[in-house]
């Protein structure tokens, strides 16, 4: 019975390791700035990402096709934002994450204006989470985008947002 | 982010368009004193908002409260029973998890007991507009990271050839 | 839950509920009365506390009927409206703070004149960073409701602000 019930528990400790794992970066590391009166949250589910991807309307031609084309990818996005103390906001976010798991993409670091971190979780060529971190003297920005992401594509999307500008 | 961007903000701002990003981006702009001419007119609205969200209740507000909450001190055997019942129903419900957990599937907020439900956006075209917006910032990001990236690889390499002349 | 467990609950929230009354009531004592009731009902009503999702929508829907039934019952009631926010200016010279204070007043005025709906529903937004949902949940009405609220509210801002001067086009 006690081997049993170890074995339980052994199981039990490897199946809450491994969805920890797949859990976003924000839910892992950043837990505690949710419920901090200091962040503006905002969440959108797998579930709403199917239906922008079906919405009927277009709210703009041009990008809206190719926003959709990366949006159907998506299975969530989390963004922490704040307009108090970001640098040492920024300091804290880029030290606390573990480096095994996310790989850092990109480092812009800049006198006049922001700095900023990417980082990436990926399994094989597949980008499964991208985290995007920036500290401005007075703005940080956290942002995890969950899903499978193709960043040439999501880099490509800024010239359809110009020309709509 | 430059003046002509903020601007676009300012005016979707006034048209009910922009997102909570976006107004987030708004407030933390206006807060410092490096505003561009062409906008400062637009500054004391941002700071207003900014400055009421620092109001707060004065520090002796919790003391009366909590003389307030002990006033009706009754029904102190109730609560007790009422205590121990929830003591005893988190035990086994503890005991049924030990035992079910297996064979069952952890949602991944679980493990980190984050409600992310509770800053989901349902509304598919806020939805949109928050996400849409975000990809902008992303985008524009890693585009800038990536011509920096370039920039600097520009010069290694040019420094290399130098060497090898 | 102990006095102090609750305390802890409502830590993040009570501000808000007062800057809420506060805006609503454009009264201090009166906001800090109405913030006292509501979490004197919260206490009382703390064994349900573990069943709500949202403490937060549920404690701003209670502050938000609170203080219209309060301005209901105030027929009476002049149309003072004096200031509400205390303005710490940045240091310069001291015409320019008393202008930008004038400035943050005048602001401040302008809000107080909108209609209950478009003013909550500016202040969650704009002050309190909610998305349109929370305040769908914190105030009751529908979605749509929420936007249009929104959207003529700032432009009742925009309006008041460009013919008093301080917005320029």
């Amino acid at each position: 019975m006690r081997i049993v019930s170890f074995l339980m528990l052994l199981g039990f400790l490897c199946l809450a390791g491994s969805t920890q794992a797949q859990a976003d970066a924000i839910s892992t590391y950043f837990g505690q700035y949710v419920d901090d009166e200091r962040f503006t949250v905002v969440y959108i589910s797998p579930k709403m990402f199917q239906m922008i991807d079906k919405l009927s309307i277009d709210f703009d031609e041009e990008s809206s096709e190719a926003m959709k084309d990366v949006v159907k990818d998506l299975r969530g996005l989390r963004i922490l934002v704040a307009d108090e103390g970001a640098q040492g906001l920024y300091q804290e976010a880029i030290q606390k994450i573990n480096t095994t798991e996310y790989e850092l993409l990109m480092t812009v670091r800049n006198k006049s204006e922001d700095d900023m971190q990417f980082l990436i979780k990926d399994e094989g060529d597949i980008v499964n989470e991208l985290l995007m971190i920036i500290g401005s003297e007075d703005n940080f920005v956290l942002m995890s985008f969950v899903g499978n992401i193709d960043l040439e594509k999501v880099a490509k999307l800024s010239e359809s947002f110009e020309e709509q500008d | 982010m430059n003046t002509i961007a903020i601007k676009q903000l300012v005016d979707k701002y006034f048209e009910g368009e922009t997102s909570l990003v976006e107004e987030q981006q708004l407030r933390a702009y206006f807060k410092e004193g490096a505003v561009a001419e062409e906008l400062q007119e637009y500054q004391p609205l941002f700071q207003y908002f900014a400055t009421a969200k620092r109001e707060e209740l004065p520090s002796d507000f919790d003391e009366r409260i909590v003389i307030e909450l002990q006033r009706p001190a009754k029904r102190r055997f109730m609560r007790r029973m009422v205590q121990m019942s929830s003591v005893a129903a988190s035990v086994m419900l503890m005991v049924a998890a030990y035992f079910w957990y297996p064979t069952t599937e952890l949602p991944s907020t679980v493990s980190n007991q984050i409600n992310w439900e509770q800053y989901e956006i349902t509304d598919e075209e806020e939805a949109y507009k928050e996400t849409k917006a975000a990809l902008k910032l992303l985008s524009r990001n890693l585009n800038r990271g990536a011509k920096k990236a370039a920039k600097s690889m520009d010069k290694i390499t040019k420094k290399k050839r130098r060497i090898e002349n | 839950m102990t006095t102090n467990e609750f305390q802890h609950t409502v830590a993040p929230i009570k501000d808000k509920l007062y800057r809420f009354a506060l805006r609503m009531l454009d009264n201090i004592p009166e906001a800090q009365d109405v913030v006292q009731e509501v979490l004197i009902k919260l206490w009382q009503q703390r064994e349900r506390l573990t069943q709500v999702t949202n403490v937060e929508a549920w404690t701003m829907r209670m502050t938000s009927n609170m203080s219209i039934d309060k301005m209901r019952n105030k027929h009476w009631r002049t149309e003072d409206v004096s200031g509400i926010v205390q303005f710490a200016t940045p240091a310069s010279s001291p015409d320019r703070l008393t202008e930008q204070a004038d400035t943050m007043q005048h602001i401040s005025n302008v809000i107080a004149q909108l209609p209950e709906k478009q003013r909550s529903v500016m202040h969650l937004r704009d002050i309190e960073g909610y998305s349109y949902q929370e305040i769908e949940e914190a105030l009751g009405i529908p979605l749509n409701q929420v936007k249009v609220n929104l959207f003529r509210a700032r432009k009742y801002v925009r309006t008041q602000l460009t013919a008093s001067g301080i917005l320029n086009s």
